[in-house]
């Protein structure tokens, strides 16, 4: 006989696995520590490539006038300098990218939270089924 | 106001019925306006032109989420660079590059924001975006408002510098990098509209986050205004004062829309604020709760009280029925 409690419950869980779920429940695969730092690492790649392009742009740019740039610039100096830079813009992008991505695991984690809590129900209302 | 909030609901109830028809039906449209723009804008490359093209990409945005327009759209903006000059589509692609990587990443659900901050600018009344933007979302989005303005002003930017771009000799590939590079580094106009847009965003956010009456009203004209000064002073600096009589047009425009935003998503009744105060081990709470205008639909529902198929009887049948003489009947 249909249940219509858990064909209710079942519902729910259907839609939340293809709405909201679909973005919070791979990111519970993982521990907070380590999707962070995968996110981080990946974090760190595209930062380093967009300095890269910034730095292309602005060598580009200053092309024009490049020998006047460098006439008279100690060179190690320059490019310790660049190298402050990088690492400057690499920790804003990593700061910020550990506050978005904790807190979005920690959305997720109250989400699916809700998830887990119907699918026990569901358990439960099958098990009393079954010893009927 | 009843009849108003009425159709509010229908409205609602409408959306919750058919929201898979009506979000495709939408995405389709504002395909059609996206790709239409920017065939009209950047038309370089002349296969792309074809309305066939537009009609199919806004039929395959229409089914997929926003963000595959925002990538389709940047697709055909940088076939078109590359159609005019090879220098204007690198710099084009290293603009979306920075702007996902930097951005996008982070933030990846503002596909809607970016494209109608764009498509408005085009229209020349961006001014409802950071508004709309402060009203509805979190700080976090605010920058795909300015993501949207900077890729407007990098298309204009090209637009207005066709000269440099279409020149063949050889060593001038250099200038073309250069040009394409100084539509940002000295367009004061960019500078000028990412400032107001981010600082009106923030103005409205932190007056609708405040518990007085009327917050959002309040957020939303203050936040109109900040916005319209801003423009004003800066482009008298500028020296840009053909630009003003836009800047009004699109201030007025912003208002009516915020109101209708404000009508759609935050409509309280200030007459019934109850204010509770209540305690636990921890805190003491002073609660301001401010119920919502609403109005249940009206559920119409006709009662038959006469048998649906009446007999007619005549003045005979119907004396012959009672006993009585035909002529009392009269």
């Amino acid at each position: 006989m249909l249940s219509e409690e858990k064909i209710r419950l079942m519902t729910k869980m259907a839609s939340y696995e293809t709405g909201e779920g679909k973005e919070y429940m791979p990111i519970k695969q993982y521990y907070r520590k380590d999707y962070v730092s995968y996110e981080l690492i990946k974090t760190f790649i595209t930062s380093t490539i967009s300095f890269g392009i910034l730095f292309l742009c602005f060598v580009i740019y200053k092309m024009d006038d490049l020998a006047d740039f460098l006439a008279g610039k100690d060179l190690l100096e320059l490019a310790i300098s660049i190298g402050i830079k990088y690492v400057i813009f690499i920790c804003i992008y990593q700061v910020a990218g550990f506050f978005v991505y904790t807190r979005r695991y920690k959305r997720a984690t109250a989400s699916v939270k809700e998830f887990y809590f119907t699918l026990k129900k569901v358990e439960r209302l099958q098990e009393r089924e079954d010893w009927k | 106001m009843t009849g108003l909030l009425e159709a509010r609901e229908k409205l609602r109830i409408f959306y919750g019925k058919y929201e898979l028809y009506v979000t495709a039906g939408i995405k389709f449209i504002l395909g059609i306006l996206v790709f239409s723009l920017i065939n009209g804008q950047t038309g370089y490359m002349e296969r792309l032109r074809s309305p066939a093209v537009v009609l199919l990409l806004s039929l395959v945005c229409a089914f997929l989420p926003v963000n595959a327009m925002v990538v389709m759209a940047c697709g055909m903006i940088l076939l078109h660079l590359f159609a005019l000059s090879m220098e204007a589509c690198a710099i084009g692609l290293c603009l979306f590059l920075l702007l996902l990587f930097l951005y996008g990443k982070f933030a990846p659900k503002n596909g809607y924001t970016t494209i109608l901050t764009s498509v408005l600018c085009f229209f020349r009344v961006p001014q409802v975006m950071p508004v709309a933007a402060g009203m509805l979302k979190e700080p976090s989005s605010y920058f795909s408002v300015l993501c949207g303005a900077v890729v407007y002003f990098y298309i204009r930017g090209v637009q207005e510098n066709l000269a440099n771009f279409t020149a063949t000799e050889e060593t001038e590939e250099l200038a073309k990098f250069t040009a394409a590079l100084k539509i940002f580094t000295e367009n004061k106009e960019m500078y000028l509209v990412l400032a107001a847009f981010f600082i009106a965003s923030m103005v409205v956010y932190l007056i609708r986050r405040q518990s007085m009456n009327y917050a959002w009203r309040i957020a939303l004209f203050v936040g109109n205004m900040v916005e319209l000064v801003i423009f004003l002073v800066g482009y008298i600096l500028l020296d840009m004062t053909d630009k003003i009589l836009w800047v009004l047009i699109g201030t007025l425009l912003s208002i009516v829309i915020s109101l209708v935003l404000e009508f759609f998503f935050y409509n309280l009744d200030y007459s019934r604020v109850e204010r509770v105060q209540f305690e636990d081990d921890e805190y003491y709470y002073f609660v301001k709760a401010v119920p919502k205008v609403f109005v249940a639909r009206k559920d119409k529902r006709v009662k038959q009280i006469t048998p649906r198929n009446r007999v007619s009887a005549g003045r005979r049948e119907l004396a012959r029925e009672l006993d009585i003489d035909e002529d009392l009947l009269e």
